[in-house]
């Protein structure tokens, strides 16, 4: 994973665009945050190898960044984001807070993932 | 001829806090308002407390909470224009202004009122602001509708506000039409009654505030 260049991956969302393709979307607090603080209340999802087509997709202009695909009945978003890996069949995107640790994920392929 | 105003705003209850005041001013002395409303706050995390409406019946809700403060307001032309809450920053441009394009060209507004492109604290309100104001950058300058944006700048980027609205006598329906979006005002409704901060509240709330926006030609 890579610090995210936006308008690189804007272009590589664009591939995947108009077909189906897996989406794996996330977002955790992490399992021991209520262990430590009480006070917090947890919570976290995932959803993995959902097929989609969407025909649009972008990146806010804003650090860290948020993502949406619009989709013909419905969107998916996520905010957070501050890297990337490209591959050919798949594309990955993920938020890590300063001590490294996966606070969001989206990711797309044209195969499971 | 008609005047004529296009509030172009993101999401019911936008059209309270910053400016029904003026709004109500501006409906009394003859203006034709024509809100155009992006979305239903769908996404919203406020559902009442204790809680009334869930995450489905949220837009429905909000629709009527939001038909209901056009009325108090005086609101002459609601346009719901059903985009989805926190996706306007990733509509296609040549689609998000179109909409706007063609809402301009109908009713020849002599005021917009939106938001002033990255001084709108929220994503939807960037670029909601964004979009109206490249259709209108794009009109000849002669033809352009003055621009009211609303802002909330940190430091003094943009300047002071060009138009500071006292709508003190106005106040109770400024309250009304908070007290419509009853799912959201509970955030609000402490503060405007605990004596500790209800005088700075109604200070706060009395004062509208727009900027022009420095167009480049």
């Amino acid at each position: 994973m890579k610090p995210i260049d936006r308008e690189d991956a804007i272009r590589h969302i664009q591939r995947f665009a108009n077909q189906q393709v897996y989406l794996h979307l996330e977002m955790t607090m992490g399992a021991y945050t209520s262990h430590k603080d009480k006070s917090v209340h947890p919570a976290s999802n995932f959803a993995k190898n959902i097929p989609i087509i969407f025909f649009y997709g972008s990146l806010s202009d804003s650090y860290p960044y948020r993502i949406g695909l619009k989709l013909k009945e419905g969107w998916v978003y996520a905010e957070g984001l501050t890297d990337y890996e490209v591959m050919d069949d798949t594309i990955l995107f993920s938020g890590s807070d300063d001590e490294g640790r996966l606070i969001a994920a989206v990711h797309l392929s044209k195969n499971l993932l | 001829m008609t005047k004529r105003i296009l509030v172009a705003l993101p999401h019911p209850d936008d059209e309270v806090f910053p400016m029904s005041g003026t709004l109500y001013k501006m409906i009394n002395d003859g203006y034709i308002v024509t809100y155009a409303c992006l979305t239903l706050g769908q996404m919203g995390r406020n559902l009442g407390n204790p809680p009334f409406a869930n995450r489905v019946s949220l837009p429905s809700v909000r629709e009527k909470e939001l038909k209901k403060s056009c009325e108090i307001i005086g609101i002459q032309d609601l346009r719901m224009l059903g985009f989805h809450d926190k996706t306007i920053e990733f509509e296609p441009f040549e689609y998000i202004d179109g909409v706007f394009k063609k809402l301009i060209d109908e009713i020849k507004p002599t005021f917009i009122i939106t938001y002033y492109p990255k001084y709108g604290i929220h994503p939807d309100h960037d670029a909601c602001g964004a979009s109206v104001i490249r259709v209108v950058s794009a009109m000849k300058s002669e033809d352009r509708p003055t621009m009211m944006c609303i802002a909330y700048p940190d430091m003094d980027e943009i300047g002071e506000p060009d138009i500071v609205n006292d709508i003190s006598e106005y106040m109770d329906i400024k309250i009304a039409s908070m007290k419509a979006h009853s799912s959201q005002f509970k955030y609000f409704e402490k503060e405007s009654e605990d004596a500790k901060t209800k005088d700075h509240f109604y200070r706060r709330m009395s004062k509208e505030k727009f900027w022009h926006f420095p167009f480049k030609n």
